[in-house]
């Protein structure tokens, strides 16, 4: 009788308790359903990688574009000022891409480049409609006068790096041809293998993120939730500035940022519904936990990787990504811990519900 | 979970897993390579070579200038154990296939197993290098 009356709730606690439970279902549920449909990707995005492409010429120079790589090695971007005509050329020197006066911006459906540039290392996806010798059919993709692709002369080709390429040698340069204004332009672009990053950051990281939940779970149930919300705000925040950092026409992935997001949610809720429902807090931590292991495990290469597709430091990604992983893993398992442990434990802790 | 369980998990688990890494990291590293799955290893001590390439001084400027340059096929065929040698005394750096070879450097590989290696090529005039290892 003792345990049964433990979970009973007042009427009204319990409609409170209900549309919070209903509000953070409908969350996470918008959030699954976005995260299932297709991307507006155009491209895959970028990912970490070892390599760091450059724009190292330009010929003849002109002021009316500028080149840039976005993502370390996994596209290139040009920018026209408005009034400038430009034309990039795909890799049998077809007419691939054109960014008009007025910032239009658009792709030859009849350049193979335009398919294959689709995918980082390059699509097989080629339909038949392809023919670099035809009049090009211009349609249009964007606006505002710039543009990011894959390239596939500005970066390698392979998972692995060419042999004999020591970490600090660049591959020799490759020219990514455009015409600016009815003038052909030379963008040369180099990449060059960067060395393996430094362990500490991931190595800090993983310990901070156990020690963050274990140590608030030793100090109690509400430090722990705060320090778990802690972790959840900086990989949120992690995510968000990787999403932000490229163009959208790169495809930048919401679950960049969006599974720490509904962590983030998760752990709110449970803050909210503090000492109403013990079983709803746990499915909460639980869920957040899970959130963040999640996020964690795709995005493990960044521990590896010498460049990531973000504009925040690289030590700081590396060491959030790591604390999530761990700090998820061990929410999970306190979590778990905490309920299935005898009920006397439940009882001390929760002395109002039992009243 | 207690609270003495507890701090040994706090203290023994960051320990285990800093140790697994560090041993992870030390013992990473090996002569021997492996590429699109065909188990490749340094040749220095070859005594002959099934092929031997040389770039020779001026090869860039030649291309750039727009000459037709091929100092390697388009595709190679080579048989299990055989050993290359690309030597490059061009003063620029080099792409063949899978292989990059420094100005001034040499590479040379044998292959240890059967597959198909492909990629770029700044010495052939399809921009292509295919190297097929058979049996």
């Amino acid at each position: 009788m003792q345990r049964a009356s433990q979970w009973r709730i007042h009427p009204a606690r319990r409609s409170l308790i209900n549309r919070l439970v209903r509000w953070v279902v409908g969350s996470v549920a918008l959030a699954a359903g976005v995260l299932a449909a297709p991307q507006v990707a155009l491209a895959d995005a970028a990912g970490p990688t070892d390599y760091r492409s450059e724009v190292v010429s330009v010929t003849p120079s002109t002021d009316a574009i500028t080149v840039t790589i976005e993502g370390g090695d996994a596209f290139v971007r040009v920018m026209v000022v408005e009034g400038h005509q430009v034309i990039v050329l795909g890799y049998d020197d077809e007419p691939y891409l054109r960014i008009s006066a007025d910032g239009t911006v658009e792709e030859n459906r009849r350049s193979m480049a335009t398919y294959y540039n689709a995918e980082r290392f390059g699509s097989d996806d080629i339909p038949d409609i392809v023919d670099n010798d035809a009049t090009p059919e211009w349609v249009k993709i964007g606006s505002g006068g710039s543009w990011a692709w894959h390239d596939h002369r500005a970066h390698w080709m392979e998972p692995e790096p060419p042999i004999g390429l020591d970490p600090g040698e660049s591959l020799p340069a490759q020219i990514v041809p455009m015409i600016v204004n009815g003038v052909p332009v030379d963008v040369a672009v180099q990449t060059t293998l960067q060395p393996s990053p430094s362990v500490w950051p991931a190595i800090f990281g993983l310990l901070i993120g156990m020690q963050i939940v274990l140590l608030g779970a030793l100090a109690g149930p509400a430090t722990s939730i705060f320090s778990s919300l802690v972790l959840a705000a900086a990989a949120t925040f992690v995510g968000v500035a990787q999403f932000r950092s490229l163009p959208s026409e790169t495809g930048p992935l919401l679950t960049w940022w969006m599974l720490p997001a509904i962590a983030l949610i998760c752990l709110i809720t449970t803050i909210l519904i503090y000492g109403r429902s013990l079983m709803m807090q746990h499915a909460l931590v639980l869920l957040a936990g899970m959130q963040l292991m999640l996020w964690a495990y795709i995005r493990r290469s960044t521990l590896t990787k010498a460049v990531l597709p973000t504009d925040l430091p690289f030590w700081f990604d590396r060491m959030v990504t790591a604390a999530a992983l761990t700090g998820g893993i061990t929410m999970v398992i306190v979590t778990l811990l905490a309920m299935f442990r005898p009920p006397a434990t439940v009882d001390a802790e929760r002395p109002t519900a039992s009243a | 979970m207690n609270r003495k369980q507890a701090i040994v998990l706090v203290i023994l688990v960051p320990l285990v897993i800093v140790s697994g890494l560090l041993l992870g990291r030390s013992m990473g590293g090996s002569d021997d390579n492996s590429s699109a799955g065909i188990q490749i290893a340094g040749a220095d001590d070859a005594g002959e070579y099934a092929h031997d390439f040389n770039i020779p001084p001026g090869t860039a400027d030649r291309i750039a200038a727009g000459q037709v340059v091929e100092i390697v096929p388009a595709e190679l065929v080579v048989k299990v154990g055989d050993a290359i040698r690309i030597v490059n005394n061009d003063t620029e750096d080099h792409i063949v296939g899978v292989f990059f070879v420094a100005s001034g450097e040499t590479l040379t590989q044998r292959f240890n197993s059967e597959g198909v290696l492909e990629g770029e090529c700044s010495v052939h005039p399809s921009g292509a290098f295919t190297l097929r290892v058979e049996a």
